[in-house]
Protein backbone atom coordinates (compact mmCIF):
# COMPACT_ATOMS: atom_id res chain seq x y z
CA UNK A 1 0.00 0.00 0.00
CA UNK A 2 2.66 2.12 1.04
CA UNK A 3 4.60 1.89 -2.37
CA UNK A 4 1.59 1.93 -4.35
CA UNK A 5 0.88 5.32 -2.45
CA UNK A 6 5.10 6.15 -3.34
CA UNK A 7 4.26 6.20 -6.72
CA UNK A 8 1.22 7.62 -7.33
CA UNK A 9 3.24 10.68 -5.43
CA UNK A 10 6.15 10.00 -8.06
CA UNK A 11 3.38 9.98 -11.14
CA UNK A 12 1.80 13.11 -9.77
CA UNK A 13 4.83 15.02 -9.25
CA UNK A 14 6.62 14.02 -12.54
CA UNK A 15 2.86 15.03 -14.43
CA UNK A 16 3.10 18.33 -12.40
CA UNK A 17 6.52 18.60 -13.54
CA UNK A 18 6.48 17.41 -17.00
CA UNK A 19 3.29 20.25 -17.81
CA UNK A 20 5.09 23.06 -16.34
CA UNK A 21 8.06 22.52 -18.40
CA UNK A 22 5.37 22.20 -21.49
CA UNK A 23 3.80 25.46 -20.04
CA UNK A 24 7.46 27.08 -19.36
CA UNK A 25 8.22 26.40 -23.35
CA UNK A 26 5.04 27.73 -24.20
CA UNK A 27 4.95 30.76 -23.58
CA UNK A 28 8.82 31.69 -23.68
CA UNK A 29 9.55 33.85 -26.83
CA UNK A 30 10.05 32.09 -30.21
CA UNK A 31 12.03 34.82 -32.25
CA UNK A 32 10.79 33.26 -35.19
CA UNK A 33 8.43 36.24 -36.19
CA UNK A 34 10.05 39.46 -36.91
CA UNK A 35 12.95 39.74 -33.81
CA UNK A 36 14.89 36.95 -34.87
CA UNK A 37 18.00 37.86 -33.42
CA UNK A 38 16.87 36.61 -30.05
CA UNK A 39 17.68 32.60 -31.91
CA UNK A 40 21.37 33.82 -33.18
CA UNK A 41 23.24 32.10 -29.87
CA UNK A 42 21.37 28.94 -29.45
CA UNK A 43 21.91 28.63 -33.11
CA UNK A 44 25.43 28.14 -32.62
CA UNK A 45 25.12 24.90 -30.56
CA UNK A 46 23.86 22.53 -33.83
CA UNK A 47 26.83 23.38 -35.41
CA UNK A 48 29.90 21.29 -36.47
CA UNK A 49 32.26 22.58 -34.43
CA UNK A 50 35.41 23.21 -36.30
CA UNK A 51 35.72 27.17 -36.65
CA UNK A 52 38.90 28.85 -37.52
CA UNK A 53 37.24 32.09 -36.55
CA UNK A 54 34.93 32.74 -34.48
CA UNK A 55 33.35 36.35 -34.39
CA UNK A 56 31.80 38.02 -31.05
CA UNK A 57 30.02 40.97 -30.13
CA UNK A 58 26.70 42.60 -30.90
CA UNK A 59 25.06 43.79 -34.65
CA UNK A 60 28.18 45.46 -35.90
CA UNK A 61 29.79 41.79 -36.29
CA UNK A 62 26.49 39.65 -37.08
CA UNK A 63 25.11 41.98 -39.85
CA UNK A 64 28.62 43.35 -41.56
CA UNK A 65 30.34 39.91 -41.90
CA UNK A 66 29.29 36.73 -43.85
CA UNK A 67 30.69 33.65 -43.17
CA UNK A 68 29.75 32.26 -46.65
CA UNK A 69 32.06 35.15 -48.60
CA UNK A 70 34.97 33.75 -46.21
CA UNK A 71 34.35 30.36 -46.88
CA UNK A 72 34.24 30.44 -50.64
CA UNK A 73 36.58 32.84 -51.15
CA UNK A 74 39.40 32.03 -49.02
CA UNK A 75 38.03 29.19 -47.66
CA UNK A 76 37.77 30.00 -44.01
CA UNK A 77 35.39 28.09 -41.68
CA UNK A 78 34.28 30.76 -39.61
CA UNK A 79 31.03 31.32 -37.30
CA UNK A 80 29.37 34.67 -35.49
CA UNK A 81 28.30 34.39 -31.72
CA UNK A 82 27.04 37.98 -31.65
CA UNK A 83 23.62 38.76 -30.35
CA UNK A 84 21.80 42.37 -30.15
CA UNK A 85 23.57 44.56 -28.14
CA UNK A 86 26.17 42.07 -26.40
CA UNK A 87 27.64 43.69 -23.85
CA UNK A 88 31.69 43.57 -23.16
CA UNK A 89 30.99 41.07 -20.05
CA UNK A 90 28.80 38.74 -22.42
CA UNK A 91 31.32 38.87 -25.11
CA UNK A 92 33.52 36.97 -22.92
CA UNK A 93 31.29 34.52 -21.68
CA UNK A 94 30.52 33.49 -24.80
CA UNK A 95 34.01 32.85 -25.79
CA UNK A 96 34.40 30.55 -22.63
CA UNK A 97 31.09 28.94 -23.36
CA UNK A 98 32.53 28.55 -27.60
CA UNK A 99 35.86 26.85 -25.75
CA UNK A 100 33.85 24.38 -24.19
CA UNK A 101 33.65 22.89 -27.79
CA UNK A 102 36.40 24.28 -29.69
CA UNK A 103 39.46 26.30 -29.77
CA UNK A 104 39.29 28.32 -33.16
CA UNK A 105 42.78 29.94 -34.36
CA UNK A 106 41.28 33.29 -34.88
CA UNK A 107 38.93 35.37 -32.78
CA UNK A 108 37.85 38.56 -34.17
CA UNK A 109 36.07 40.72 -31.15
CA UNK A 110 34.08 43.71 -32.42
CA UNK A 111 35.28 46.95 -29.93
CA UNK A 112 32.15 48.92 -30.16
CA UNK A 113 30.52 47.94 -27.21
CA UNK A 114 33.92 48.99 -25.13
CA UNK A 115 33.83 52.54 -24.83
CA UNK A 116 29.83 52.64 -25.73
CA UNK A 117 29.17 50.82 -22.33
CA UNK A 118 25.48 50.68 -22.83
CA UNK A 119 23.30 50.08 -19.69
CA UNK A 120 22.11 46.76 -19.75
CA UNK A 121 18.57 46.25 -20.99
CA UNK A 122 16.47 43.39 -19.87
CA UNK A 123 15.12 42.42 -23.42
CA UNK A 124 18.50 42.17 -25.17
CA UNK A 125 19.82 40.13 -21.69
CA UNK A 126 17.21 37.74 -22.58
CA UNK A 127 18.24 36.85 -26.51
CA UNK A 128 21.51 37.14 -25.44
CA UNK A 129 22.04 34.71 -22.36
CA UNK A 130 18.73 32.55 -22.59
CA UNK A 131 20.16 30.86 -25.85
CA UNK A 132 23.68 29.71 -23.80
CA UNK A 133 23.14 26.53 -22.91
CA UNK A 134 23.54 26.01 -18.93
CA UNK A 135 27.40 26.28 -17.70
CA UNK A 136 29.27 27.98 -15.41
CA UNK A 137 29.97 30.37 -18.12
CA UNK A 138 26.26 30.91 -18.45
CA UNK A 139 26.10 31.50 -14.68
CA UNK A 140 28.50 34.27 -14.14
CA UNK A 141 27.14 35.91 -17.67
CA UNK A 142 23.45 36.59 -15.91
CA UNK A 143 24.86 37.58 -12.84
CA UNK A 144 27.37 39.64 -14.23
CA UNK A 145 24.83 41.52 -16.49
CA UNK A 146 21.78 41.44 -15.16
CA UNK A 147 19.38 44.41 -14.61
CA UNK A 148 18.23 45.39 -11.30
CA UNK A 149 14.71 44.41 -11.88
CA UNK A 150 15.61 41.00 -12.62
CA UNK A 151 16.50 38.02 -10.93
CA UNK A 152 18.89 34.98 -11.60
CA UNK A 153 15.65 32.60 -10.61
CA UNK A 154 13.67 34.05 -13.70
CA UNK A 155 16.57 32.60 -16.13
CA UNK A 156 16.52 29.05 -14.18
CA UNK A 157 12.94 28.99 -14.92
CA UNK A 158 11.42 31.21 -17.11
CA UNK A 159 8.02 30.58 -16.80
CA UNK A 160 8.60 33.07 -13.57
CA UNK A 161 9.25 35.27 -16.08
CA UNK A 162 7.01 34.98 -18.96
CA UNK A 163 3.78 33.62 -17.60
CA UNK A 164 2.01 36.61 -18.63
CA UNK A 165 2.79 35.85 -21.97
CA UNK A 166 -0.16 32.70 -21.74
CA UNK A 167 -2.63 35.63 -22.90
CA UNK A 168 -0.66 36.82 -26.10
CA UNK A 169 0.30 33.56 -27.36
CA UNK A 170 0.40 33.08 -31.23
CA UNK A 171 0.04 30.25 -33.73
CA UNK A 172 4.16 29.96 -33.76
CA UNK A 173 4.51 29.74 -29.97
CA UNK A 174 2.68 26.07 -30.90
CA UNK A 175 4.66 25.62 -34.29
CA UNK A 176 8.06 26.21 -32.60
CA UNK A 177 6.99 24.49 -29.54
CA UNK A 178 9.90 21.97 -29.67
CA UNK A 179 11.81 22.97 -32.64
CA UNK A 180 13.14 26.75 -34.39
CA UNK A 181 13.83 26.93 -37.98
CA UNK A 182 17.34 28.14 -38.83
CA UNK A 183 17.21 32.21 -39.07
CA UNK A 184 21.30 32.84 -39.18
CA UNK A 185 23.99 32.30 -42.00
CA UNK A 186 26.24 30.90 -39.33
CA UNK A 187 25.87 33.69 -37.12
CA UNK A 188 24.87 36.12 -40.16
CA UNK A 189 22.25 37.90 -39.95
CA UNK A 190 21.09 38.50 -44.04
CA UNK A 191 18.88 41.72 -45.03
CA UNK A 192 18.67 42.59 -48.84
CA UNK A 193 17.10 45.51 -48.89
CA UNK A 194 18.38 49.12 -49.01
CA UNK A 195 18.11 52.34 -47.79
CA UNK A 196 20.73 55.21 -48.41
CA UNK A 197 22.35 56.60 -45.22
CA UNK A 198 21.37 60.31 -45.28
CA UNK A 199 21.63 62.88 -42.56
CA UNK A 200 23.42 60.82 -40.29
CA UNK A 201 24.62 62.83 -36.92
CA UNK A 202 27.66 63.96 -36.12
CA UNK A 203 28.96 62.42 -32.51
CA UNK A 204 28.23 65.55 -30.62
CA UNK A 205 31.28 66.12 -27.86
CA UNK A 206 31.67 64.49 -24.73
CA UNK A 207 32.80 65.78 -21.13
CA UNK A 208 34.98 62.67 -21.04
CA UNK A 209 36.41 60.53 -23.35
CA UNK A 210 38.02 58.13 -21.34
CA UNK A 211 36.83 54.31 -21.82
CA UNK A 212 35.48 52.69 -18.65
CA UNK A 213 37.80 50.56 -16.86
CA UNK A 214 35.54 47.91 -15.98
CA UNK A 215 35.10 47.28 -19.62
CA UNK A 216 38.53 47.44 -20.61
CA UNK A 217 38.96 44.67 -18.05
CA UNK A 218 36.53 42.72 -19.62
CA UNK A 219 38.07 43.41 -23.15
CA UNK A 220 41.31 41.84 -20.80
CA UNK A 221 40.06 39.01 -19.92
CA UNK A 222 39.05 38.37 -23.77
CA UNK A 223 42.86 38.64 -24.71
CA UNK A 224 43.89 36.59 -22.03
CA UNK A 225 41.55 33.76 -22.18
CA UNK A 226 42.51 33.49 -26.32
CA UNK A 227 46.22 34.26 -25.39
CA UNK A 228 46.19 30.96 -22.80
CA UNK A 229 44.06 28.99 -25.38
CA UNK A 230 46.53 29.90 -28.32
CA UNK A 231 44.29 31.95 -29.89
CA UNK A 232 44.97 35.40 -32.11
CA UNK A 233 42.90 37.98 -30.85
CA UNK A 234 41.62 40.51 -33.72
CA UNK A 235 40.19 43.35 -32.39
CA UNK A 236 37.55 45.32 -34.86
CA UNK A 237 35.18 48.14 -35.21
CA UNK A 238 32.45 47.70 -38.26
CA UNK A 239 32.29 50.07 -41.24
CA UNK A 240 29.04 51.33 -39.59
CA UNK A 241 28.34 54.81 -39.26
CA UNK A 242 26.31 55.20 -36.20
CA UNK A 243 26.40 54.87 -33.89
CA UNK A 244 29.19 57.22 -33.86
CA UNK A 245 33.12 55.73 -33.47
CA UNK A 246 35.36 58.92 -31.76
CA UNK A 247 39.24 59.60 -32.53
CA UNK A 248 39.48 59.63 -29.35
CA UNK A 249 38.11 55.80 -28.51
CA UNK A 250 39.92 54.62 -31.58
CA UNK A 251 43.23 56.07 -29.68
CA UNK A 252 42.68 54.31 -27.00
CA UNK A 253 41.69 50.94 -28.63
CA UNK A 254 44.81 51.76 -30.74
CA UNK A 255 47.22 51.99 -27.80
CA UNK A 256 46.03 48.87 -26.59
CA UNK A 257 46.23 46.66 -29.42
CA UNK A 258 50.15 48.44 -29.44
CA UNK A 259 50.16 47.29 -25.86
CA UNK A 260 49.72 43.58 -26.46
CA UNK A 261 50.30 43.12 -29.80
CA UNK A 262 47.00 42.63 -31.33
CA UNK A 263 45.40 43.10 -34.65
CA UNK A 264 43.16 46.38 -34.60
CA UNK A 265 41.34 46.89 -37.80
CA UNK A 266 39.54 49.91 -37.87
CA UNK A 267 36.73 49.30 -41.38
CA UNK A 268 35.33 52.36 -40.64
CA UNK A 269 38.58 54.33 -42.01
CA UNK A 270 38.90 51.46 -45.02
CA UNK A 271 35.03 51.25 -45.91
CA UNK A 272 36.06 53.05 -49.00
CA UNK A 273 38.96 50.50 -49.66
CA UNK A 274 36.75 48.15 -49.02
CA UNK A 275 34.29 49.05 -51.78
CA UNK A 276 31.66 50.14 -49.54
CA UNK A 277 28.97 52.69 -51.02
CA UNK A 278 26.62 53.72 -48.18
CA UNK A 279 24.13 54.65 -51.06
CA UNK A 280 23.73 51.14 -51.58
CA UNK A 281 25.57 48.89 -48.84
CA UNK A 282 23.04 49.34 -46.39
CA UNK A 283 19.56 48.56 -45.47
CA UNK A 284 18.85 51.18 -42.36
CA UNK A 285 21.08 54.29 -43.53
CA UNK A 286 24.36 53.64 -42.14
CA UNK A 287 24.12 51.33 -39.03
CA UNK A 288 23.81 48.25 -40.59
CA UNK A 289 25.33 46.67 -44.27
CA UNK A 290 22.83 45.00 -46.03
CA UNK A 291 24.11 41.38 -48.30
CA UNK A 292 25.87 43.64 -50.44
CA UNK A 293 27.76 45.75 -47.99
CA UNK A 294 28.08 42.52 -45.70
CA UNK A 295 29.49 40.62 -48.82
CA UNK A 296 32.02 43.63 -49.75
CA UNK A 297 33.14 43.84 -46.29
CA UNK A 298 33.61 39.95 -45.92
CA UNK A 299 35.76 39.76 -48.93
CA UNK A 300 37.96 42.85 -47.99
CA UNK A 301 38.11 41.26 -44.73
CA UNK A 302 38.67 37.68 -45.96
CA UNK A 303 42.32 38.87 -47.40
CA UNK A 304 43.34 40.44 -43.65
CA UNK A 305 42.58 37.20 -42.12
CA UNK A 306 44.37 35.22 -44.71
CA UNK A 307 47.17 37.76 -45.08
CA UNK A 308 47.82 38.63 -41.62
CA UNK A 309 46.27 35.64 -39.98
CA UNK A 310 48.11 33.47 -41.55
CA UNK A 311 44.41 31.17 -41.89
CA UNK A 312 44.92 29.21 -45.07
CA UNK A 313 42.16 27.80 -46.92
CA UNK A 314 40.38 24.66 -46.17
CA UNK A 315 38.75 24.28 -49.69
CA UNK A 316 38.92 20.78 -50.96
CA UNK A 317 38.08 18.88 -47.46
CA UNK A 318 35.12 16.81 -47.61
CA UNK A 319 32.93 17.14 -44.98
CA UNK A 320 33.51 21.17 -44.73
CA UNK A 321 32.66 21.41 -48.61
CA UNK A 322 29.06 19.14 -47.73
CA UNK A 323 28.23 21.10 -45.08
CA UNK A 324 28.72 24.76 -46.65
CA UNK A 325 27.20 23.24 -50.29
CA UNK A 326 24.35 22.46 -48.01
CA UNK A 327 24.50 26.11 -46.46
CA UNK A 328 24.98 28.09 -49.86
CA UNK A 329 21.30 26.26 -50.72
CA UNK A 330 20.06 28.25 -47.67
CA UNK A 331 21.93 30.88 -48.19
CA UNK A 332 20.34 31.26 -51.96
CA UNK A 333 17.19 30.71 -50.63
CA UNK A 334 16.84 33.44 -48.63
CA UNK A 335 18.45 35.84 -50.62
CA UNK A 336 15.82 34.71 -53.46
CA UNK A 337 12.84 34.85 -50.65
CA UNK A 338 13.45 38.40 -49.05
CA UNK A 339 14.27 40.01 -52.83
CA UNK A 340 10.90 38.30 -53.91
CA UNK A 341 9.07 40.24 -50.98
CA UNK A 342 10.79 43.18 -52.06
CA UNK A 343 9.49 43.06 -55.72
CA UNK A 344 6.30 42.14 -54.43
CA UNK A 345 6.46 45.47 -52.54
CA UNK A 346 5.72 43.82 -49.06
CA UNK B 1 -11.73 5.44 -9.04
CA UNK B 2 -9.37 6.21 -6.39
CA UNK B 3 -6.80 6.50 -9.62
CA UNK B 4 -9.38 8.93 -11.26
CA UNK B 5 -9.65 10.86 -8.63
CA UNK B 6 -5.90 11.56 -8.29
CA UNK B 7 -5.65 12.46 -12.25
CA UNK B 8 -8.64 15.06 -11.18
CA UNK B 9 -6.92 16.54 -8.25
CA UNK B 10 -3.68 16.84 -10.68
CA UNK B 11 -5.88 18.37 -13.76
CA UNK B 12 -6.72 21.04 -10.37
CA UNK B 13 -3.60 21.56 -9.82
CA UNK B 14 -2.22 22.12 -12.85
CA UNK B 15 -5.30 24.23 -13.64
CA UNK B 16 -4.22 26.23 -10.86
CA UNK B 17 -1.04 26.55 -11.90
CA UNK B 18 -1.76 27.44 -14.67
CA UNK B 19 -3.97 30.58 -13.11
CA UNK B 20 -1.47 31.11 -10.95
CA UNK B 21 0.72 32.13 -13.72
CA UNK B 22 -1.49 34.02 -15.53
CA UNK B 23 -2.44 36.13 -12.45
CA UNK B 24 0.29 36.35 -10.21
CA UNK B 25 1.75 39.70 -12.02
CA UNK B 26 0.68 42.27 -13.85
CA UNK B 27 4.08 42.10 -15.67
CA UNK B 28 3.33 42.30 -19.62
CA UNK B 29 6.32 42.24 -20.95
CA UNK B 30 7.46 40.13 -24.02
CA UNK B 31 11.28 39.37 -25.02
CA UNK B 32 10.15 42.08 -27.74
CA UNK B 33 9.58 45.35 -24.92
CA UNK B 34 12.36 46.63 -23.12
CA UNK B 35 12.89 46.33 -19.98
CA UNK B 36 12.73 50.06 -17.28
CA UNK B 37 13.52 53.35 -19.26
CA UNK B 38 12.14 56.78 -18.73
CA UNK B 39 8.85 57.09 -16.80
CA UNK B 40 8.66 61.09 -17.43
CA UNK B 41 5.84 61.77 -19.90
CA UNK B 42 4.18 65.27 -19.90
CA UNK B 43 5.18 65.81 -15.99
CA UNK B 44 8.95 66.99 -17.22
CA UNK B 45 7.17 69.39 -19.27
CA UNK B 46 5.29 70.84 -16.16
CA UNK B 47 7.48 71.03 -13.50
CA UNK B 48 9.74 74.21 -13.14
CA UNK B 49 13.07 72.92 -14.18
CA UNK B 50 15.50 74.22 -17.17
CA UNK B 51 13.67 74.09 -20.49
CA UNK B 52 14.62 74.90 -23.98
CA UNK B 53 12.35 76.98 -26.46
CA UNK B 54 12.22 76.58 -30.21
CA UNK B 55 9.91 78.27 -32.77
CA UNK B 56 8.28 80.16 -29.26
CA UNK B 57 7.76 76.77 -27.90
CA UNK B 58 8.72 75.04 -24.52
CA UNK B 59 10.84 71.90 -24.83
CA UNK B 60 12.17 69.63 -22.08
CA UNK B 61 13.60 66.17 -22.20
CA UNK B 62 11.00 63.33 -21.29
CA UNK B 63 8.33 65.42 -23.82
CA UNK B 64 6.83 63.02 -26.49
CA UNK B 65 7.96 63.15 -29.66
CA UNK B 66 4.61 64.03 -31.22
CA UNK B 67 3.95 66.52 -28.97
CA UNK B 68 7.09 68.07 -29.64
CA UNK B 69 6.39 68.24 -33.51
CA UNK B 70 2.78 69.51 -32.85
CA UNK B 71 4.37 72.47 -31.26
CA UNK B 72 7.62 73.13 -33.47
CA UNK B 73 6.70 71.32 -36.78
CA UNK B 74 7.85 68.63 -39.11
CA UNK B 75 11.72 69.05 -39.94
CA UNK B 76 12.90 67.25 -43.44
CA UNK B 77 16.51 66.65 -41.63
CA UNK B 78 15.68 63.45 -40.37
CA UNK B 79 17.88 60.35 -38.98
CA UNK B 80 15.99 57.10 -37.50
CA UNK B 81 17.89 54.92 -35.85
CA UNK B 82 16.32 51.94 -35.51
CA UNK B 83 17.29 49.48 -32.15
CA UNK B 84 19.13 46.49 -32.84
CA UNK B 85 16.63 43.53 -33.10
CA UNK B 86 13.29 45.52 -32.83
CA UNK B 87 13.40 47.42 -29.53
CA UNK B 88 12.14 50.56 -31.20
CA UNK B 89 13.88 53.46 -33.23
CA UNK B 90 15.80 56.59 -31.76
CA UNK B 91 15.26 59.60 -33.84
CA UNK B 92 17.55 62.63 -34.37
CA UNK B 93 15.59 65.82 -35.62
CA UNK B 94 17.78 68.85 -36.66
CA UNK B 95 15.95 72.24 -36.87
CA UNK B 96 18.98 74.70 -37.87
CA UNK B 97 20.65 74.91 -35.12
CA UNK B 98 19.08 72.60 -32.83
CA UNK B 99 19.37 68.85 -32.52
CA UNK B 100 16.99 66.92 -30.93
CA UNK B 101 17.18 63.03 -30.02
CA UNK B 102 14.18 60.58 -29.28
CA UNK B 103 14.16 57.26 -27.73
CA UNK B 104 11.50 54.96 -26.91
CA UNK B 105 10.20 54.63 -23.40
CA UNK B 106 9.07 51.40 -21.66
CA UNK B 107 5.90 51.96 -23.33
CA UNK B 108 7.38 51.95 -26.46
CA UNK B 109 6.72 56.13 -27.08
CA UNK B 110 9.11 57.93 -28.48
CA UNK B 111 10.03 60.77 -25.87
CA UNK B 112 12.65 63.59 -26.08
CA UNK B 113 16.17 62.38 -24.49
CA UNK B 114 18.23 65.07 -25.43
CA UNK B 115 18.46 68.63 -26.90
CA UNK B 116 21.77 69.97 -28.39
CA UNK B 117 22.75 73.24 -29.53
CA UNK B 118 25.14 72.77 -33.11
CA UNK B 119 26.15 76.14 -33.55
CA UNK B 120 26.06 79.85 -31.98
CA UNK B 121 23.06 80.61 -33.86
CA UNK B 122 20.94 79.00 -30.66
CA UNK B 123 21.12 80.10 -27.40
CA UNK B 124 19.70 78.92 -24.33
CA UNK B 125 16.74 80.78 -22.57
CA UNK B 126 19.19 82.75 -20.42
CA UNK B 127 21.38 83.39 -22.87
CA UNK B 128 23.93 81.33 -23.22
CA UNK B 129 25.19 79.86 -26.38
CA UNK B 130 28.36 77.75 -27.78
CA UNK B 131 32.08 79.13 -27.81
CA UNK B 132 31.00 81.66 -25.18
CA UNK B 133 33.18 80.98 -21.73
CA UNK B 134 33.14 80.04 -18.43
CA UNK B 135 32.54 83.17 -16.81
CA UNK B 136 29.34 84.00 -19.03
CA UNK B 137 27.99 80.14 -18.42
CA UNK B 138 28.53 81.24 -14.49
CA UNK B 139 27.47 84.67 -14.80
CA UNK B 140 24.32 82.73 -16.06
CA UNK B 141 23.80 79.87 -14.42
CA UNK B 142 25.80 80.46 -10.83
CA UNK B 143 28.11 78.18 -9.59
CA UNK B 144 25.81 75.44 -8.28
CA UNK B 145 27.04 72.42 -10.83
CA UNK B 146 28.68 69.28 -10.90
CA UNK B 147 32.30 68.81 -12.80
CA UNK B 148 33.56 65.61 -13.95
CA UNK B 149 35.83 66.35 -16.29
CA UNK B 150 35.45 68.28 -18.75
CA UNK B 151 31.26 68.37 -17.87
CA UNK B 152 29.55 71.62 -16.28
CA UNK B 153 26.58 70.20 -15.34
CA UNK B 154 22.96 72.07 -13.72
CA UNK B 155 20.34 70.35 -12.63
CA UNK B 156 16.81 72.25 -12.24
CA UNK B 157 13.57 69.82 -11.49
CA UNK B 158 13.84 66.90 -13.81
CA UNK B 159 15.80 68.57 -16.60
CA UNK B 160 20.07 68.32 -16.49
CA UNK B 161 21.88 70.88 -18.40
CA UNK B 162 25.23 70.14 -19.50
CA UNK B 163 27.88 72.35 -20.72
CA UNK B 164 31.20 70.87 -21.98
CA UNK B 165 33.96 73.63 -21.74
CA UNK B 166 37.67 72.92 -23.55
CA UNK B 167 39.90 76.06 -23.17
CA UNK B 168 37.67 78.16 -21.55
CA UNK B 169 35.32 77.99 -24.45
CA UNK B 170 31.41 76.30 -24.37
CA UNK B 171 32.19 73.24 -26.90
CA UNK B 172 28.38 71.69 -26.29
CA UNK B 173 25.37 72.65 -24.46
CA UNK B 174 23.33 70.27 -24.04
CA UNK B 175 19.49 69.10 -22.25
CA UNK B 176 18.68 65.81 -21.07
CA UNK B 177 16.76 64.09 -18.36
CA UNK B 178 18.25 64.66 -15.00
CA UNK B 179 17.69 60.67 -14.11
CA UNK B 180 19.96 59.53 -16.68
Amino acid sequence: MKKKKFLSAVVIILFIAGSLYLLQRLVMPKYMDDVVEGNFIAEYYDEEKDHDVIFLGDCEVYENFSPMVLWEEYGINSYIRGSAQQLVSQSYYILEDTLRYETPDVVVFSVLAVPYNEAPRESYNRMTLDGMRWSLSKVNAILDSMTEEESFLDYVFPLLRYHSRITELTADDFTYLFHRDLVSHNGYYMRVDSLPAENVPEGRPLGDYTIDAAQMEYLDKIRILCEENGIQLVLVKAPSLYPYWYDEWDAQIVDYANEHDLLYVNLLDQADEAGLDFQTDTYDGGLHLNLSGAEKLSHYFGAILRDQCGLESRRGEEALEAAWQEKALWYQEDKARQEAEIAAGN
Amino acid sequence: MVMKKKLTACALILCLSALLAVGCGGDSNTSTTAAGGSETTAAAAADEGFYFELNGQKLVPGMAQDDMISAVGETDNVFSAPSCAGQGTDYTYTYGSVEIVTIPNADGVNEISTIALRDDLASTPEGVSLYMTTADMTAAYGEDYTQSGNAYTYVKGSVKLSFIIENDEITSIEYSLASE
